[in-house]
């Protein structure tokens, strides 16, 4: 079978070039410009693939992307694409396509025994059959989806690559043909910023399809003198092969570009294969155009019969006639202009026309050329299994409800459908537009749209069928909508003159009529029938958007784009009311599919989140550290040597530090500079504790607060001169307190004299712990190191291995230990410093978790583990950071807030389990009552949690060897120290474990102060 | 995504600003003063506006500014935009 | 007495970053002297002390950029101003700006080492800017000596155009890296 169904001549295909490709592992030939399905209709391939319930055969039914049955897997292994569109794949050399949901074999589906069965297969079937018993509803589901399967996904990354681009206009085109050339061809005239975007490989829209004229030239000759001019124009961007797919607030749309995909695979070079744009435009103008809708009459759904209009677009644009013997069947005059066409190109003709007598121009031409007509006539069944071969057809009755008279049979390979026109209004109601319901016209045209969205809608998704009428609409909605942007003075020039056609008015006909139960499908890809909904009705659905749910409707991957109307006007018939009061369902974007790939654009990979490191880093990098994520930092967790596990390495570091010195990257830490006259005035209302008395070059420890009175960050802060002080943040907690200041600065107390400066990234921070700290910093410095110099909780200035340097006497390890901070770009070389010189002390570099085991020990809390929002300082042990002079500070006042005074609260306190080798898992949970023998179950309630646990080699279990430590919530936990507790685990065991003072070394803080 | 205009920087994507709620909410003088219920009041009422909309926005990933904005919840449209410590402009349709 | 003398290096987030192949260069500007000035020009001194020691007044107009010899000065806020100096200038800047202000309130503060500046050259810049940063770069509504602050992809960033095609962009330390990343992935997929 070689292309037999191409025509001779015609087309706008390129003959001189040949492709080949495959389908379902079959060879076929078509030529540059097709696309697949205009190919394999080309070649008499009818049956593509199967419907989604029962299995039905499928063949072509559009020639764009509404296109519900046609659905194919595209290409293989890394990429492959599930459920893409025949219709819209633009051929190239070497394709390789396949049917999809049919199993083995499109021709010889197991699954169309599901079609057998239809009539069990009702609405609602899956929800009514397989939601009870609950716990088998995951084991159907999996089922019906391998049933189902709609293509299948690739499992290799994507070799491809994408990207976002942003732009802006003033005035942006959704759509190519007559209406949006026309519109900015003037817009662009004005020299405003126009984008004009349209989904296929070349502007023109419908006009690529017909035989029109535009004054007295074929209309693609205007098509072309209108691009020409376009391209003359440098602030005009053309974009074919975009599809605008949403419509968001303030006008910003977005638009998928397939940039490379008609290469084919692999084909692209370096290229992006896809971008996906994000466009904010002054102004819209919407010219969408129309889709052509279905008629729904009985078993309708066979390969073959297609829409009239793609029908029409198969002969004229690719060359193809698809069908020998064709029966147009329609309810208004458009089926005539694929009559005519057909005829001309060869077929053998015939209209079945639902309306009573029509007489109109077309219909005149169409019977003069030998085009068969069946006026008052209905389609009242078809035969055929994998391809239509035949109708029968019988007369209407006067009000069209039922047909009467004796079947007349026709014979014919095509059935071509012509129900009426959609405007494509998803863009405008997807902008929150209102729609209107014309009733002579039988479509939902635009009404009004919003004002933070201002756009036209022209030509035929405004309703305007007319080509006169709708260059006429495009061409004053340009300029209007580019004087609106501020260019030019709104003026239209005189539309051009255009094909006229007297056209006969449609007759609505939502459901045809036949005799006896034979289905007639409204939405193909989820086979959902005029039945199906007349049963929702029944069974109470009166709600468009439960009909919808409950019948599938509009639900695949077209989105009804088809089938929404002609539904709605099958439930409104249903439900004895008019269309308007049924409604539509909300339109959402995208328009059409996009893949995952172009929204995630670039951000992928490396790309897709910030890894953010200190100066420090390729030092860690060449030590091996392993890495912890805290927040976007990239921190190290922890340094193993060669052979050690992560338990192994932290004791290590643990013991290292407490016996040595060890030291570790603090530069993460967030740091605020605060200067001016009333700085110390915003930390007493910032900190529970006081301020005023903290001398310069001293440091103190606060906690903040919200006005909730709960912990939201803790930090040291540092008075530097008389009004200049230093803020420490949480590493996590940096950008949030920052914010905090700024807004108590500028929205509460515009007159305090204070400015805050985050200098987080200015100063990179080693900090070197231990009893051996001090004689190596001394190595690099001359600052004086004495206690008496710089005692504990100081801070002084000076040269650190030759860098002007901020030395800190803070411990977070309960040790003697110095924060030296350094400009950001000295930080590899302070580190490098104190590690050589450091090598003869033993120093141990040490992680995160170190960190904490080491602070835990001490009982120090780290914000957003063992506090969680819902903590005072009270309640982990603070009373002593709380002024009791303070008249005010932030969350002072929510302390006597009768739910925080009530009692009961969760408060800190440390856990020993009995087995000292028991690490309890940080967030388990403090049984409530303690059974001497429990049984499961009988937990239900907790008493609090674990919320930091630990081995630690620093102190000693009854062996003489480490112990486990940790720190917990418990109700009531200050009052309970002595009692023992008990932990159940997951794995059923039962822990127990003494409840401690939240503090398990060096009590007296000696070794910190030394 | 809306359009927002800083006072300052002008018209910039809703992505560069953090919204800051209600506005026009002034922290009690002297809280100590405060009953439980007017306390309650300050850190946890709000007005949850179906319509004109008196709100605090700050411009985060610019001049970090706060301002107050006039937003129709409805509608999604901006009525007016002021800087702190000016006046709420009077706007159509404000009931309250 | 510490007898090492130390052999003091400087690192750059940027040292080792390959440049990308296309229509646009990319290339660290190292070590710029960054100082982060705050204060009111609306009432008191403070406007006219700075300006005596820049040699002009800071720039009050949002989102712009002013020169003075070889200083640089950005709005960053109606209150806050970025100052650029040569390598090494900022200390010096920052003496003499705190001796005028003396009591004046204001805020100074060294952040040369808290941002990186990237050069961006050639014509597609503004190409290559609108694949991670939503502002319009169109010559309409972005001239030579504006600026401004927003973000480009996940990174916070501000923007200065040079002349009629170059930027720089100047970037938090810890996000340099990453922001290369994407500019150079950008700059070789407009080259593709
Ligand atoms: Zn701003």
């Amino acid at each position: 079978m070689s292309q037999s169904y191409r025509l001779e001549s015609g087309g706008k295909i390129d003959r001189a070039k040949p492709l080949s490709f495959t389908f379902n592992g079959k060879s076929y030939g078509g030529y540059q410009g097709d696309t697949l399905a205009s190919a394999l209709i080309a070649n008499g391939v009818k049956l593509v693939g199967r419907s989604f319930k029962y299995h039905r055969p499928r063949g072509f039914l559009s020639a764009g992307s509404d296109e519900p049955n046609a659905v194919v897997q595209l290409e293989e292994g890394a990429y492959t694409d599930p459920n893409t569109r025949a219709t819209v794949v633009e051929l190239y050399d070497g394709l390789k396509a396949a049917s999809q949901n049919c199993w083995p074999s499109v021709n010889h589906d197991v699954g169309e025994i599901n079609s057998l069965f239809a009539r069990f297969l009702p609405a609602g079937f899956y929800y009514k059959t397989f939601m009870w018993p609950p716990k088998l509803w995951m084991w159907y589901e999996e089922r019906i989806r391998h049933a189902a399967g709609m293509g299948v996904s690739p499992m290799e990354s994507d070799p491809d690559k994408y990207e976002n681009l942003y732009t802006h206009c003033d005035v942006l085109i959704a759509g190519g043909g007559p209406a949006g050339l026309a519109a900015a061809l003037t817009a662009g005239r004005t020299g405003a910023r126009v984008i004009i975007a349209d989904e296929q490989d070349q502007m023109g829209g419908a006009l690529l399809s017909s035989h029109d004229e535009i004054d007295g030239k074929p209309a693609m000759v205007w098509v072309e003198e209108t691009l020409a001019e376009l391209a003359t124009m440098p602030e005009v961007r053309i974009l074919p092969r975009t599809t605008v797919t949403g419509y968001y607030d303030y006008n910003w749309l977005t638009a998928l570009e397939k940039v490379t995909d008609h290469k084919g695979p692999g084909n692209g070079g370096d290229s992006v294969r896809q971008r996906f744009w994000k466009i904010r435009a002054k102004q819209v103008v919407l010219a969408t155009g129309a889709i052509e809708r279905p008629l729904v009459f009985a078993e309708n759904d066979r390969p073959g019969i297609m829409m009239a209009s793609a029908v029409r677009t198969y002969i004229n644009r690719y060359g193809v006639l698809p069908g020998k013997e064709i029966l147009v069947f329609a309810n208004n005059d458009s089926g005539y202009l694929t009559a005519i066409d057909a005829i001309k190109a060869g077929a053998r003709v015939y209209v079945a026309d639902v309306r009573a007598n029509p007489q109109g121009d077309l219909v005149k031409q169409a019977e003069a050329l030998g085009v068969k007509i069946y006026r008052n006539t209905a389609i009242t069944g078809t035969r055929g299994r994998k391809a239509v071969t035949g109708a029968e057809v019988m007369e209407l009755n006067e009000d069209g409800t039922d047909v009467v008279g004796s079947h007349y049979s026709i014979d014919c390979d095509i059935i071509a459908m012509a129900g009426g026109w959609n405007p494509t209004v998803h863009l405008f109601s997807q902008s929150r537009g209102k729609l209107r319901w014309d009733e002579a016209a039988t479509m939902f045209v635009p009404k009004e749209g919003v004002a933070i969205n201002p756009s036209r809608s022209v030509g035929c998704c405004n309703g305007t069928m007319n080509l006169g009428a709708v260059l006429a609409e495009g061409l004053g909605a340009g300029v209007r909508a580019a004087r609106d942007a501020g260019f030019g003075d709104g003026s239209a020039p005189e539309a051009p003159t255009a094909t006229i056609v007297a056209e006969e008015p449609v007759r609505a006909m939502w459901e045809v009529p036949c005799h006896g139960h034979k289905k007639k499908f409204h939405e193909f890809q989820n086979d959902s029938t005029s039945a199906d909904l007349q049963l929702a009705t029944r069974e109470g659905m009166l709600s468009v958007e439960h009909t919808k749910r409950y019948t599938t409707t509009g639900m695949g991957t077209d989105q009804g784009k088809t089938s929404n109307v002609t539904g709605l006007g099958i439930m409104a018939a249903a439900q004895n009311r008019g269309i308007p009061a049924v409604g539509t369902t909300t339109f959402r974007p995208p328009y059409t599919p996009q893949a995952f790939g172009a929204i995630t654009g670039q951000n992928r990979r490396e790309l897709f989140e910030q890894n953010r490191t200190t100066s420090m880093q390729p030092w860690h990098e060449s030590h091996g550290a392993v890495f912890e994520d805290v927040g976007d930092w990239k921190r190290p967790w922890y340094f193993p040597k060669p052979g050690e596990s992560m338990h192994d390495a932290v004791q290590r570091e643990c013991k290292a530090t407490r016996d040595g010195v060890g030291i570790m990257d603090a530069s993460t830490l967030g740091k605020i500079d605060i200067q001016g006259p009333d700085s110390l005035q915003l930390l007493e209302m910032l900190y529970t504790n006081a301020w005023a008395k903290l001398g310069i070059g001293r440091c103190r420890y606060g906690v903040m607060l919200n006005e909730h009175g709960m912990i939201f960050d803790d930090g040291v802060t540092t008075r530097l001169g008389e009004n200049h002080f230093h803020m420490t943040t949480t590493t996590g907690g940096a950008a949030r307190v920052m914010g905090w200041l700024e807004e108590w600065l500028q929205t509460e107390w515009p007159d305090m004299q204070v400015y805050c400066t985050s200098v987080t990234e200015q100063w990179a921070v080693a900090t070197i712990s231990g009893p051996r700290a001090r004689a190596l910093l001394s190595e690099l410095t001359d600052i004086d190191l004495d206690v008496d110099s710089l005692p504990f909780m100081g801070m002084t200035e000076g040269n650190v291995a030759g860098v002007p340097a901020r030395v800190y006497r803070i411990s977070f390890t309960g040790e003697v230990a110095f924060e030296i901070n350094v400009p950001q770009a000295h930080g590899l070389h302070l580190w490098e410093t104190l590690m050589a010189l450091g090598e003869k002390y033993d120093i141990c570099p040490y992680g995160t978790e170190t960190m904490h085991v080491l602070r835990a020990e001490k009982g120090f809390i780290i914000v957003g583990q063992d506090t969680d929002g819902t903590c005072t300082p009270m309640d982990v042990g603070m009373d002593w950071i709380v002024s009791k002079k303070k008249e005010d500070f932030l969350g002072k006042r929510s302390f006597s807030r009768s739910d925080n005074i009530k009692g009961n609260r969760k408060e800190l306190v440390g856990l020993l389990t009995e087995d000292p080798k028991i690490v309890l898992p940080e967030g388990a949970h403090i049984a409530a009552e303690t059974d001497p023998k429990p049984a499961m179950g009988k937990y239900t309630k907790a008493a609090g949690h674990v919320t930091s646990s630990y081995m630690t080699p620093n102190i000693t279990g009854p062996d003489g060897e480490g112990r486990s430590i940790a720190l917990a919530v418990l109700r009531n936990g200050q009052s309970r120290h002595g009692e023992t507790i008990t932990v159940p685990l997951m794995d059923g065991r039962m822990v127990k474990a003494l409840v401690t003072e939240p503090i398990f070394f060096d009590k007296e803080g000696e070794r910190t102060r030394g | 995504m809306l359009t927002i205009k800083c006072p300052w920087c002008g018209d910039r994507d809703l992505t560069e600003f953090a919204a800051g709620g209600e506005g026009h909410i002034a922290r009690p003088l002297e809280p100590a003063t405060q009953s439980d219920a007017e306390w309650g009041d300050y850190i946890y009422t709000r007005k949850n506006t179906k319509g004109i909309h008196y709100e605090r926005w700050m411009h985060a990933q610019g001049c970090r500014r706060w301002f107050n904005a006039v937003r129709d919840t409805v509608s999604d449209e901006f009525l007016a935009f002021y800087k702190t410590g000016e006046p709420a402009p009077k706007v159509e349709g404000d009931g309250s | 007495m510490v007898n090492t003398t130390f052999d003091v290096s400087k690192i750059s987030p940027l040292d080792g970053m390959v440049p990308p192949v296309g229509g646009v260069s990319l290339r660290e500007k190292s070590y710029v002297g960054k100082i982060n000035l705050r204060g009111n020009v609306e009432s008191g001194d403070f406007g006219h002390i700075v300006e005596s020691v820049l040699g002009g007044f800071v720039p009050t107009t949002p989102n712009t950029v002013v020169h003075y010899g070889d200083l640089t000065i950005f709005w960053l806020g109606p209150d806050e101003w970025l100052i650029h100096t040569p390598e090494g200038g900022q200390g010096d800047l920052i003496d003499r700006l705190r001796a005028a202000l003396g009591d004046t309130h204001s805020a100074v503060t060294d952040v040369s080492d808290y941002f990186v500046v990237i050069e961006m050259r050639g014509t597609d810049c503004r190409d290559v800017l609108a694949r991670g940063c939503s502002l319009d770069f169109h010559p309409r509504s972005f001239v030579a000596d504006q600026c401004a602050q927003s973000h480009f992809s996940h990174a916070n960033v501000l923007i200065h155009q040079i002349n009629d095609t170059d930027f720089d962009v100047q970037v938090r330390w810890t996000y340099a890296q990453y922001l290369w990343g994407f500019l150079a992935e950008a700059v070789e997929n407009m080259a593709a």
